[in-house]
C-alpha cells in the first residue's frame, strides 16, 4: 500500500494538534444559529421569481417569465425558431415531457435526442457535445445568487447543461427557494442515501472568465448562454 | 515549485519584476479590479462581518477536531464508493498518483486548477512517466503553454497581456491567431474540448470537503472543472487536509464569502458538488473516484503561532491589496503560493529548516489581515518568522552587528545620547543646503530614490528644558 | 481640572523632526494641556520587533516603560509609537508577570496625538488658520489598521480656519517606509512611494500630512527630488499654524 496508513495519519494530525479540548467534533458551538433578520415574512412565490429573475440577469444570463407552463413552453419554442438552432438534446424529465418538449421541438424541425443508455457510452458525450442546445429541468432554483440546482440522476446527464453552447432550463414553480441556506437541508437529502446524487451542480449564469487581462468572456468551455423559461403557477395535475 | 528559487534572491527577482513595464500595467489594472469588486461585494452583504466570524468559528473547530473530521470525511467518502489515499509529503503524493495511473493505464490527464498541485509539481512527475497532463482551466493552460508558474492564485496568467497570449497560442498551436480576447478564448475552447472527451483521468484539487456527506465542493468559473470531473472514467481529486469542513451548512457559510472575496462576485459560475461515483443508471459520470488527502507540511501549523493559515480558502484577496506583491507580481516570490499567505504558506512547505527570506518582502502594513475574509493575522506571522529567523541565525552577520548596536544603543539613555552627537558630527559631509542626497551604505540603500533626513542640530530632548520653563 | 499629557517623544521626533514636538507642545498648551516630559527616553523598540528582536526590544521598553510610571495620560506623535506602546508592550514579557502588569497599566494610558486631542480634549480642538491652504492626509498604516484611527486628523484639518482638505486617491494605502523594509528592499519601497506620490500630486494640494514621522521622512525624501512637491507636514505643524511657505 502506497502513502501512509490512514490510523497512522491520523495519529500524527492529532499529535500535532496537542493537548485534548474541551469540545469534542461537531457540537456545534457555530453554524446553526440563524440571524434574526431571517425571522423577517417569508417572500411571496411571486416575489421570489422576480428577485431570481434579476439575480439572473446580472450573471448574464436570460430569464422568461411566462403566466403558465404552456405559455413558457411557446414561448421557448418561439425563442428556438428564432435563433435557427438545429440540434437539441434534452433530459430525460417528467417535468419536460409533461410540457411535451420533445414534440414541440420535432414539431418546428430540430433534431431532439432525449439522452438515454440507448447510444453506446463511446458515443454519448460526443452527441451531446454536437448540439447547439442543451435542454434541462431544474431540481432547484436559488432567487438571492440567480443559482440553477442540478442533480444527477438517470436519464439526466450532466453534461446536458454544459457541452452544448447553450443551456434552457425549465423552472417549475415549486422549485423556487430564496437562498443558500434554505437550499442547505434539501441538498442534504438530495444526497442522502445509497441513491443520493453522485453530482449536484450550482449553476450560476453562463461560463465564464476573466483570465486573460481580467476581460470578461462569456461561454469558455461551458455554455455562452443560459435560457431560463420559468412561471409562478403550478401546473394542474394530471 | 514547493521550494524558493534559490538561484536568485527575492530582492533580485523584484528587481526584474520592477523593470518589467508589461507586467507592472498587468498587474496594476487587475489588482484594482479585483480590490473594488471585492469591496462593492462585501458592502452590498448584509451581514458580512458576522459570516466571517462564523466562517472563523467553523475553521477553529475544524483544525481542532481534524484528525476526527478527516476520519469521517473518509469513511463518508468510501460509503459512496470512493477510496481515499493518504499521503505525508509531495513524494509520497506523486507515487500514488504515479501507481495508480500506470495501474489504470493512463496516458493523457486532464486538470482543473489545483493550487495544491502546483505546490508537489505532479504535472513535471506525470510527464516524467509518459503521461501527458492538459490544464484546462484558461489561465492554467496559457501559463502551461508558456512553461510559467502561475503568478496569482486565482488569476494564473494575469500577468500576460493579449498580445502576448496570442503570440503564445499562435506559436503553439501553429496558426496565427489575433490579439482579440474573445477569438483567443473561442481558441481555448476548441482545442480543450477535444481533451476533455478524450482523457483518461481527470485530476482536480478540492475547495471544500464535506465530513458529513463525504461531497467535494469544486468553485469554478469556465466549466472545466465540472468536464474534468465528470468526463474521464477516472477522476482524482488531491486536497490540502486543512480544507475539511463539517456539515453542508457550513459549506454555505464559505461559498458566500469565496467568490466575493476572489473576485467580487456573488456566486462563481458553477459549484460542484461531488459525492461518490456514479450511481447505476447515469449517462455519465466517473465509475471511479479517488481522493488523496496531503499533509506536505501543514500538519505542522496545526499547534503554535502560523495556525491560522490553514484557515486560508485561496481567495486571493491579500494578494491584491498588498503593496509589495502590487509592484512586483507573483513570480518574484519565487514559490508557489505569492503574496502574504505565500510568505507563510512557503515557510510551511519549506518546513523548519526554510530560509524565511520571504518574510522580509513585507512593510507590515496589515492590508492584507483587513482584506482576509478570515481575518488571518497575516503580519502577526510575519513577525513571528522574522523573530525564528534571528533565533536560528539565518540574518547575516552584518544585520545582527547592526541590530544588536541598535538595541545596545535604545536601551541606553547616555549611549542614545552619545550616538545622537556623533551622528550630528559625522553628517557634515553630506549635508548640501539642509539636505542629504547620497549616504554610505548600507543607508545608500536609502538615498537610491530619496533624500535622508539630516540629524537635527538640536534633538528635542535640548529642546525641552527651554520650552519646559517657558511655558508650563 | 486641567488636563496633563505626558509626551512620549519617539526617536524619530526627538532626532531628526524636533520642531514636531515643538508643535505638539505649542498645539496642547493653546488647548490648556498641561505637558511633561520624562527624560531619559529614547525609542519604543518598534524597529527591533519588526526585524526579529523582540527579547531586545524588551529591553529597551523595560527601560522607558518606568519613565512614565507617573503620567496620568502619554500622548504619542506617531500611530506606529502609539500601537507599540499599547498593543505590543504588554506581549513582550510573557514570563515576567510584573513588568507585563506595569506594561498593561501604561498601555492604557497611550494614546496617539490626535485621539488625544479629540477624545480627550474635545472633538474641536483646534485654533489654527491657514487661509488658501490645500490640504491632503495619509492615513499611516499603524494608525488606521493597528489603532482603527481614521476620522480625528481629518475632523482636526477640517477645522483648519481657511484650509480646504482634500482626500487622495488610495489615502489608506502604505508609503513603503515600513521602517527597515526601506532600506532592505528600496527599489519595492521606492515603487511603493512613486504611487503614493502620484496620489498625492493628483490632488494637487499644498500640504499632505501624516501623523508618523516615518511615513513623513518616506514622503519628504521622495517629494524632495521632485520639483515643487507639497510640504510634507506633521498633523501637529499644520494645527500650530505652520504650512505657509
Amino acid at each position: 500500500m502506497l502513502g501512509t496508513d490512514e490510523v497512522e495519519f491520523l495519529r500524527r494530525v492529532r499529535a500535532a494538534i496537542g493537548p485534548g479540548t474541551a469540545t469534542r467534533a461537531g457540537q456545534k458551538v457555530h453554524g446553526q444559529e440563524k440571524s434574526p433578520s431571517r425571522v423577517a415574512a417569508s417572500p411571496s412565490r411571486s416575489q421570489l421569481l422576480d428577485k431570481f429573475l434579476i439575480e439572473l440577469s446580472l450573471v448574464g444570463g436570460k430569464g422568461y417569465r411566462a403566466s403558465g407552463p404552456r405559455q413558457g413552453v411557446e414561448r421557448f419554442c418561439a425563442v428556438m425558431q428564432a435563433s435557427g438552432m438545429k440540434r437539441a438534446v434534452i433530459w430525460q424529465h417528467p417535468l419536460l415531457a409533461e410540457l411535451g418538449l420533445y414534440s414541440a421541438l420535432t414539431g418546428i424541425g430540430l433534431e431532439c435526442w432525449e439522452v438515454s443508455e440507448e447510444i453506446p457510452e463511446e458515443d454519448r458525450m460526443a452527441r451531446i457535445s454536437a448540439a447547439d442546445v442543451g435542454i434541462t429541468a431544474v431540481d432547484y432554483a436559488v432567487a438571492e445568487t440567480g443559482s440553477l440546482v442540478l442533480c444527477s440522476r438517470p436519464g439526466r446527464a450532466r453534461m446536458v447543461s454544459l457541452l452544448p453552447p447553450v443551456h434552457v432550463a425549465f423552472l417549475a414553480p415549486h422549485s423556487l427557494v430564496s437562498s443558500l441556506e434554505t437550499l442547505s437541508p434539501l441538498l442534504g437529502k438530495e444526497l442522502d442515501g445509497p441513491c443520493g446524487a453522485s453530482n449536484v451542480v450550482l449553476i450560476t449564469g453562463p461560463s465564464r472568465t476573466a483570465d486573460i487581462e481580467l476581460s470578461l468572456t462569456q461561454g469558455v468551455h461551458g455554455p455562452k448562454e443560459v435560457h431560463v423559461f420559468a412561471w409562478e403557477e403550478e401546473m394542474p395535475l394530471l | 515549485m514547493s521550494q524558493v528559487a534559490l538561484d536568485r534572491s527575492f530582492e533580485e527577482r523584484a528587481s526584474g519584476a520592477l523593470k518589467d513595464l508589461p507586467l507592472r500595467q498587468a498587474l496594476g489594472i487587475a489588482t484594482e479590479r479585483f480590490m473594488a469588486q471585492r469591496m462593492n461585494a462585501f458592502h452590498n452583504l448584509p451581514g458580512a462581518e458576522e459570516l466571517r466570524q462564523r466562517a472563523r468559528a467553523i475553521k477553529e473547530d475544524v483544525l481542532t477536531h481534524l484528525d476526527d473530521y478527516l476520519g469521517q470525511l473518509a469513511d463518508s467518502v468510501r460509503k459512496r464508493g470512493g477510496v481515499v489515499h493518504w499521503a505525508k509529503d509531495g513524494a509520497e503524493a506523486k507515487e500514488i498518483v504515479l501507481a495508480l495511473a500506470k495501474e489504470r493505464g493512463v496516458k493523457h490527464v486532464v486538470k482543473s486548477k489545483s493550487m495544491v498541485t502546483e505546490e508537489i509539481e505532479l504535472n513535471e512527475a506525470l510527464e516524467g512517466a509518459g503521461i501527458r497532463p492538459v490544464e484546462t482551466d484558461l489561465g492554467e493552460w496559457i501559463i502551461q503553454l508558456a512553461h510559467e508558474k502561475p503568478s496569482h492564485i486565482i488569476a494564473p496568467a494575469i500577468h500576460k497581456t493579449r498580445h502576448q497570449v496570442a503570440e503564445l497560442f499562435s506559436e503553439r498551436l501553429n496558426k496565427p491567431l489575433p490579439a482579440d480576447i474573445e477569438v483567443l478564448t473561442a481558441t481555448a475552447r476548441e482545442q480543450l474540448r477535444q481533451e476533455f472527451l478524450q482523457a483518461d483521468m481527470g485530476i482536480s484539487g478540492v475547495n471544500f470537503a464535506i465530513a458529513e456527506t463525504g461531497t467535494l465542493a469544486l468553485v469554478t468559473n469556465e466549466g472545466n472543472g465540472r468536464m474534468v470531473t465528470s468526463l474521464p472514467p477516472l477522476h482524482l481529486a488531491i486536497m490540502g487536509l486543512e480544507k475539511v469542513i463539517p456539515t453542508l451548512d457550513d459549506l454555505m457559510v464559505f461559498l458566500k464569502i469565496l467568490a466575493r472575496s476572489a473576485t467580487g462576485q456573488k456566486a462563481s459560475t458553477y459549484v460542484s458538488l461531488i459525492t461518490g461515483v456514479r450511481r447505476e443508471g447515469e449517462l455519465d459520470g466517473p465509475k471511479e473516484l479517488h481522493l488523496l488527502i496531503l499533509d506536505n507540511g501543514r500538519s505542522r501549523f496545526l499547534s503554535g503561532p502560523y495556525r491560522e493559515a490553514l484557515y486560508c480558502i485561496r481567495c486571493g484577496a491579500c494578494l491584491n491589496v498588498c503593496p509589495v506583491y502590487r509592484q512586483v507580481g507573483g513570480h518574484a516570490y519565487g514559490s508557489t503560493y505569492p503574496g502574504p499567505i505565500g510568505i507563510v504558506l512557503t515557510a510551511m512547505l519549506q518546513g523548519p529548516g526554510g530560509s524565511k527570506e520571504l518574510a522580509a518582502a513585507s512593510s507590515l502594513c496589515g492590508a492584507c489581515e483587513e482584506a482576509c475574509p478570515l481575518e488571518i493575522n497575516i503580519p502577526h506571522m510575519l513577525l513571528e518568522l522574522r523573530r525564528e529567523a534571528v533565533g536560528e541565525r539565518k540574518v547575516s552577520a552584518g544585520e545582527r552587528a547592526a541590530f544588536g548596536v541598535m538595541a545596545a544603543i535604545l536601551s541606553r539613555p547616555r549611549l542614545y545620547r552619545l550616538a545622537g552627537l556623533v551622528g550630528r558630527l559625522f553628517q557634515w559631509p553630506f549635508v548640501t543646503s539642509g539636505r542629504i542626497g547620497r549616504l554610505p551604505f548600507p543607508l545608500s540603500r536609502w538615498t537610491l530614490n530619496r533624500d535622508f533626513p539630516p540629524l537635527s542640530p538640536k534633538p528635542f530632548s535640548a529642546r525641552w528644558q527651554g520650552l519646559n520653563r517657558n511655558g508650563a | 481640572m486641567s488636563l496633563t499629557a505626558s509626551l512620549f517623544v519617539t526617536c524619530l521626533v526627538d532626532l531628526f523632526y524636533p520642531e514636531v514636538g515643538e508643535a505638539i507642545v505649542k498645539v496642547l498648551r493653546a488647548q490648556g494641556v498641561k505637558v511633561g516630559c520624562p527624560d531619559g527616553q529614547t525609542c519604543c523598540g518598534l524597529p527591533l520587533l519588526n526585524n526579529g528582536y523582540h527579547s531586545q526590544a524588551a529591553w529597551v521598553a523595560r527601560r522607558m516603560i518606568p519613565r512614565f510610571e507617573h503620567a496620568e495620560r502619554i500622548v504619542v506623535p506617531s500611530g506606529s509609537c502609539a500601537w507599540m506602546l499599547r498593543n505590543e508592550f504588554p506581549r513582550l514579557f510573557p514570563h515576567d508577570a510584573a513588568t507585563r502588569v506595569k506594561a498593561e497599566t501604561m498601555s492604557r494610558k497611550v494614546f496617539e496625538f490626535s485621539e488625544f486631542l479629540v477624545q480627550v480634549v474635545g472633538p474641536d480642538a483646534v485654533n489654527a488658520s491657514l487661509p488658501g491652504t490645500t490640504i491632503t492626509y495619509h492615513d499611516s498604516c499603524h494608525l488606521l489598521r493597528g489603532l482603527g484611527v481614521s476620522e480625528p486628523p481629518r475632523r482636526l484639518i477640517r477645522r483648519i480656519e481657511g484650509a480646504r482638505f482634500v482626500e487622495m486617491v488610495g489615502s489608506d494605502r502604505c508609503c513603503g517606509f515600513g521602517g527597515s523594509f526601506s532600506v532592505k528592499l528600496p527599489e519595492i519601497s521606492g515603487a511603493i512611494l512613486r504611487e503614493k506620490m502620484q496620489n498625492i500630486e493628483a490632488t494637487r494640494a499644498d500640504i499632505v500630512v501624516a501623523d508618523d514621522c516615518g511615513c513623513i521622512m518616506q514622503m519628504k525624501g521622495g517629494l524632495a527630488r521632485t520639483p515643487n512637491g507639497p510640504r510634507v507636514l506633521h498633523l501637529a505643524q499644520v494645527l500650530a499654524g505652520e504650512g505657509i511657505r
